[in-house]
């Protein structure tokens, strides 16, 4: 690609720009109309800032150093299994977590969640890893009956 | 083409495909829940040319069903597409044209505004608001800047995007030397074990899946049995559904049948005239079965009984009315009143109800008379009526 093309904008970006800007505007305008104070404002916007931050800094990282783990200490056959167990149980956890955590505590009201979560999200979650459990031995009886057959080609 | 291009990573799965297929799974998701949620809003707060009937009776349960649903499902989609780009972000040096400045700064409220309106969409449906500033007003200026710097984006890699889901899926394995063209057609078969590029997408698939297979029971009962993580279960709550707000967080645990009165008064009306419980329930009763729907994304249907709002706007002699104001006891100014539209008040199924499935309204369910409407969102359904304004 030459310098030119890079530096000449396409069409629909310039479209996605005024387009995208003015929605932008769009959403400050709600904010500043709703006359929140000006604490409320950049609390807001640092919280943005923050979960930004965060993403990038701890939970992107996180995953990225986890997945690698799998890569390099799991075996062959148990990689992708493994690999799907986690990348499902991840969100999971993630919704399960306020109501494990009993968020609604505080409410007074029992109808807001009224499951025992300690109970319900490993199950959702053994839900999960029961079939990729199957698959796991299923994948290693495979392999091991290719290292069988490798072991004596004459058979 | 201004945008920075995905870099060789070294890992198989961070290829411009991927990129790609999550983007455009991701530009269809929160096209849904940002109309959805547009839609949420002005119901709630109808502009002058803004009329929402009443008709289909289950439309807002549907849509707001949808918005919910489509925010947690969006969770791991989300998160599969940062991990993927995340190389992006050490690229250097970061810009280097003032456009590709552009576009890389919108990704700040793009990444930002996504992960907030999850979160904080995630934390309203639990009843979770550690917010400053209100949930709605907030869920909703956020949501228009992230629509928008989303569309900034889409039109800057709205090319990448496209050359990369044309280029053949060669199985090419990648390496920290290959190019930007080996990189992106890589890994669509896995070769180390791992997942490959489609088993990678098909996994995250499984996991928006997954979570809304065990949420989405909050809303469609034949999965109610599954709905492992959802904040609420439409069959469990007092009469057999839940509540967002209880009699006693609003002080209305013990409302006197005998002194109770229902009062209309505005238009047409030189004095207000008011409706004891007992003449109420003398007048002809209409049964309806009906959805409550709430914004958190739960709801059920049940068959409510009661005086028709027309009905008794006829019994107290409203002649004309462009719209109605209902007022309830409760003193809290949230959710305290709403508006109903001439449509909504023609329609006979709005209902002044008294029963719920035959019994008297539990006192959290509004005893002695709430407002039921086909097609209103649950805060809209006003508890604990006392008047009745008309204009």
């Amino acid at each position: 690609m030459s310098d030119a093309e890079h530096e000449r904008p396409r069409p629909i970006f310039l479209f996605g720009l005024l387009i995208g800007g003015g929605l932008m505007v769009q959403g400050a305008r709600v904010l500043f109309d709703s006359s929140p104070t000006t604490a409320a404002w950049i609390g807001l916007v640092a919280t943005i800032v923050a979960l930004d931050l965060l993403n990038d800094g701890v939970v992107l990282p996180v995953i990225s150093v986890v997945g690698r783990g799998v890569a390099r200490v799991v075996s062959p056959w148990l990689r992708a299994p493994m690999q799907v167990g986690l990348i499902i149980t991840a969100p999971i956890i993630a919704v399960g977590l306020l109501p494990l955590l009993g968020t609604a505590d505080v409410t007074g009201n029992p109808t807001i969640q009224p499951l025992n979560y300690s109970v319900t999200v490993p199950t959702a979650v053994g839900l999960v890893w029961a079939p990729v459990a199957v698959w796991a031995v299923v994948r290693w009886r495979r392999e091991a009956r290719l290292e069988t057959a490798g072991a004596t080609p004459a058979a | 083409m201004i945008a920075a291009r995905l870099p060789a990573a070294g890992h198989p799965l961070r290829t411009e495909r991927v990129a790609a297929v999550l983007g455009i799974a991701l530009g269809i998701s929160m096209t849904i829940c940002f109309a959805t949620g547009i839609l949420s809003h002005l119901i709630q707060e109808p502009p002058s040319w803004f009329v929402w009937g009443p008709r289909p009776a289950g439309l807002y349960r549907f849509t707001q069903g949808l918005h919910v649903a489509t925010g947690l499902a969006m969770i791991p989609i989300v998160v599969a597409k940062l991990w993927t780009v995340y190389p992006m972000l050490f690229v250097w040096p970061p810009v280097q044209t003032v456009l590709q400045a552009v576009e890389r700064l919108a990704l700040l409220p793009l990444i930002g505004g996504s992960i907030f309106l999850l979160v904080s969409g995630l934390g309203n449906i639990n009843i979770w608001r550690p917010w400053s500033v209100d949930f709605r007003t907030a869920h909703h200026a956020v949501a228009w800047v992230t629509v928008g710097s989303l569309l900034i984006h889409m039109g800057a890699k709205a090319g990448t995007t496209l050359n990369a889901l044309r280029r053949p899926t060669t199985s090419v394995e990648p390496s920290d030397t290959a190019s930007d063209e080996q990189i992106s057609v890589a890994s669509a078969v896995p070769a180390d074990g791992g997942l490959g590029r489609r088993g990678f997408l098909a996994t995250v698939a499984g996991a928006a899946g997954a979570v809304t297979l065990f949420t989405v029971g909050q809303t469609y009962a034949p999965l109610r049995s599954i709905a492992f993580l959802a904040p609420r279960r439409p069959d469990m709550g007092p009469q057999g559904f839940p509540v967002n707000r209880t009699a006693r967080a609003v002080g209305l645990t013990n409302v006197d049948p005998a002194t109770y009165r229902l009062e209309v008064t505005g238009r047409g009306l030189s004095t207000p005239v008011s409706f004891t419980l007992a003449e109420m329930e003398a007048m002809e009763q209409r049964t309806a079965t009906l959805p409550i729907a709430c914004v958190e994304g739960w709801s059920t249907e049940q068959t409510w009984t009661g005086v028709p709002l027309r009905a008794l706007l006829d019994a107290a002699g409203v002649q004309e009315m462009s719209e109605v104001n209902v007022v309830s006891l409760q003193r809290s100014r949230r959710l305290q009143q709403s508006v109903v539209n001439r449509d909504q008040v023609d329609d006979l199924d709005t209902l002044l109800a008294l029963r719920v499935n035959g019994e008297t309204l539990a006192p959290d369910h509004g005893y002695p008379v709430r407002l039921m409407g086909p097609n209103r969102p649950g805060v809209l359904q006003t508890k604990w009526l006392g008047r009745i304004e008309v204009s």
